[in-house]
């Protein structure tokens, strides 16, 4: 399902300003096999057919669904394991401490995919923070995607993704199993919303956090849509709130709006001052 | 670090056999669990023990139950492997001294996060 340079071109372009998504000329393939569904929902024969409807017609729900197809979905729980040892020992702690007046945290899964990041977030506010059961606790999970906030929205997990970094003692604790899935239990997914957001569009209506998660996104995007998202991102947080990027992904190169710190072999970034 | 592979199956053992050495453990294998409580009384420590359940003469089960009761190769790691999914099983294994759960079919990366879960990879 190949098509001409130029189409892929296209293509590219068009993830690209849609999403910031940059995808090398070396991985045309991925829009072969990504966009197949795509095009075999609208009737067309090739990859060739579905570029020439998308440039005819320019319709907006045909552009949505070629760049929803080509986000990247990879996730797991508890995926990179640092990450929460460093959550649950300095800076969940430090938050709580410091909202302990208002008994209320408000956490960002930002590009969250299917959930499991937002969910893996509340099984250790569960099970290392009991004093949080009475507070006021919300984690938001957003995506490009309207496929997979539908999916983590659900709750419901298949055999493939359980065996990925859960522990068995956590499963068997926050899952029940129905069938051939696994469903979170109500008190985790009480905790959980989940919606669509575009991180290079005016963002939806949502609280101000105290904690961003915005892991192995901004890998995929060129510098200046990283700069842009920063800001977003730095307009949504509290004054002494925490961002948490992947492990191969630093803000310093793309923004001054945000000082580095580091602990138990990660760094994170906080709101700088007067930034 | 040295791992022991208990599975009734040939076929299987030497395809975990492969995972295994290519995350960097040295491997052993028993065809069943009566075999591996035999090979864990008298051959060196193990640091990890990959086990399935539905094997002929003992089953993982059984044999998990029967190594932590006897306090074979304590600081080893038990994972049990199986198509056996239920929570009140998997509560049960954890229970009977297994550390840790991986369901069939799985991939490498996901056998490879549970190692890491376990403190044996990196």
């Amino acid at each position: 399902m190949a098509c001409s340079d130029s189409d892929y071109d296209y293509l590219r372009q068009l993830v690209l300003a849609r999403s910031a998504n940059l995808i090398d000329p070396s991985r045309n393939a991925l829009f072969d096999a990504k966009l197949k569904p795509v095009a075999g929902l609208v009737g067309a024969e090739s990859l060739e057919d579905l570029v020439t409807l998308l440039r005819s017609d320019q319709p907006a729900h045909l552009h949505r669904a070629v760049t929803e197809a080509m986000t990247i979905n990879e996730t797991a729980f508890f995926r990179d394991r640092k990450v929460f040892d460093v959550l649950g020992s300095t800076i969940l702690p430090r938050l709580i401490d410091a909202n302990s007046a208002t008994q209320r945290l408000r956490i960002w899964s930002a590009a969250c995919s299917t959930g499991q990041e937002a969910f893996s977030i509340a099984m250790l506010l569960c099970e290392q923070f009991p004093e949080l059961a009475g507070w006021d606790v919300k984690i938001v999970g957003t995506d490009i995607s309207q496929r997979v906030t539908s999916y983590a929205r659900r709750g419901r997990y298949r055999r493939l993704e359980v065996n990925r970094g859960l522990p068995a003692r956590m499963l068997v604790k926050y899952l029940a199993r129905d069938g051939e899935e696994w469903e979170v239990v109500p008190r985790l997914r009480s905790m959980c919303d989940f919606q669509y957001a575009n991180l290079c569009a005016p963002l939806p209506r949502l609280p101000k956090f105290d904690l961003v998660l915005l892991r192995n996104v901004l890998l995929y995007f060129p510098p200046p849509s990283r700069s842009s998202v920063f800001r977003s991102v730095h307009s949504q947080m509290v004054a002494d709130g925490y961002l948490v990027l992947g492990a191969s992904e630093q803000a310093e190169d793309s923004t001054d709006l945000f000082q580095t710190e580091f602990a138990q072999a990660c760094y994170f970034y906080r709101p700088a001052a007067g930034g | 670090m040295r791992a022991l592979i208990v599975d009734d199956s040939k076929f299987i053992r030497q395809h975990l056999r492969q995972l295994l050495e290519h995350i960097g453990l040295s491997c052993e294998e028993a065809g069943d669990g009566r075999e591996a409580l035999q090979l864990l009384h008298t051959a060196a420590a193990f640091d990890f023990m990959l086990l399935d359940v539905n094997m002929p003469r003992m089953s993982g089960l059984e044999c998990v139950k029967a190594i932590r009761e006897a306090g074979l190769h304590p600081p080893m790691k038990v994972m049990m492997v199986t198509t056996e999914a239920d929570n009140s099983f998997i509560c049960r294994a954890l229970e009977y001294g297994a550390d840790e759960f991986l369901m069939k079919p799985f991939t490498p990366e996901s056998l490879r996060e549970k190692l890491v879960m376990l403190g044996l990879a990196a």
